[in-house]
């Protein structure tokens, strides 16, 4: 992850991480748990909810599986805000 | 060529990636639209390029890229993302000794599907049919079912009392002694060595932790509700003595 994130990707990464925790709470599974059952690494899942990662669309599918909700309730609520487009480019 | 499909519908055949699946979203939205591919890479401030090989299924898409989509083509986030599923591993893979297997009429399961991506091509089967599909694969999950609200709960990371602890221990080696077994032998089934059960078992172990106490249900019965039940008495009792404490009982 070399890429430079704007603050409205942090704030969406913040946004899933908090909605993967809480749904990982609800249920009562462990990070290392739900990291299993994703196929995931376990420090991968504890980054995802710190909000420290953008995750790819297999793994938002992947933690939605093993959560045991469909991907998009994880993506409840959030919303982005398009820039308008700069004048001049091609 | 599975049954039921006419000619045309021979692609549906073909396995579908999940990048695949949500190329096709993409698409099909944007044809909704009636954008162009360089109009929406301009909305959402891109590279025609690169939305191109989105929508060829040739790139996976971070989270960012989803909710931008998802904006500049004014649909809801879930729109973009349906029709794709992650099957959890089922931990059923190893092998039980034949004398065991005599002794308990346990059965060796049948290794499980690999956990994988089901994404259902596009038009193949309606969304009420895929939703009913995932809900059927999330009643049958074992993890899931031992988690659900009805059934007797294991919680992890509760801080144990002695009591619990030795609760746990003795409920484990009665269910053990019942099946005939040894400690080895529940060890290995459970994937764990045979010291461990040995501290559970006498109240040694602080919080096992879910995942094994998981697959020593598995292993013992195949359900897993059965310790989870000589378990929950006792942390309910526990449950309403610290709300006591707290002073919102009730």
């Amino acid at each position: 992850m070399g890429k430079k994130k704007g603050p409205q990707a942090l704030a969406a990464a913040q946004q899933f991480g908090r909605s993967v925790a809480e749904r990982r709470r609800q249920i009562g599974l462990t990070q290392e748990g739900t990291a299993e059952r994703a196929g995931l690494h376990r420090t991968e899942v504890a980054l995802i909810e710190q909000g420290g990662r953008l995750p790819r669309l297999d793994t938002i599918v992947k933690l939605g599986g093993a959560l045991g909700v469909e991907p998009c309730d994880l993506l409840a609520g959030m919303a982005w805000k398009l820039e308008p487009p700069k004048e001049g480019s091609k | 060529m599975k049954p039921g499909l006419e000619q045309g519908d021979k692609w549906v055949q073909k396995e579908w990636t999940l990048a695949e699946r949500f190329a096709a979203n993409v698409v099909w939205f944007r044809h909704q639209a009636g954008l162009t591919q360089q109009e929406l890479a301009d909305r959402i401030g891109t590279n025609r390029t690169v939305l191109s090989a989105l929508e060829r299924g040739l790139r996976v898409p971070r989270l960012d890229t989803v909710l931008k989509l998802a904006a500049g083509l004014g649909v809801d986030n879930c729109e973009l993302v349906a029709w794709m599923w992650w099957d959890p591993p089922r931990h059923e893979s190893y092998e039980t000794p034949p004398e065991v297997a005599e002794i308990s009429g346990y059965e060796v399961w049948d290794f499980d599907v690999p956990a994988r991506f089901r994404v259902s091509p596009v038009g193949y089967e309606s969304r009420e049919r895929f939703k009913d599909r995932l809900r059927q694969m999330r009643e049958e999950d074992p993890v899931l079912k031992l988690m659900r609200k009805d059934a007797p709960k294991v919680a992890p990371r509760q801080r144990p009392d002695a009591r619990w602890v030795l609760r746990t221990g003795q409920a484990l080696k009665s269910l053990r002694e019942e099946r005939g077994l040894t400690r080895e032998q529940l060890a290995k089934r459970a994937r764990t060595t045979a010291a461990f059960i040995g501290e559970i078992e006498e109240g040694r172990i602080f919080d096992p932790g879910l995942r094994i106490l998981t697959e020593i249900c598995r292993a013992l019965d195949g359900d897993g509700s059965e310790l989870a039940v000589q378990i929950e008495p006792v942390r309910a009792e526990r449950k309403a003595a610290v709300q006591k404490v707290l002073g919102r009982a009730g």
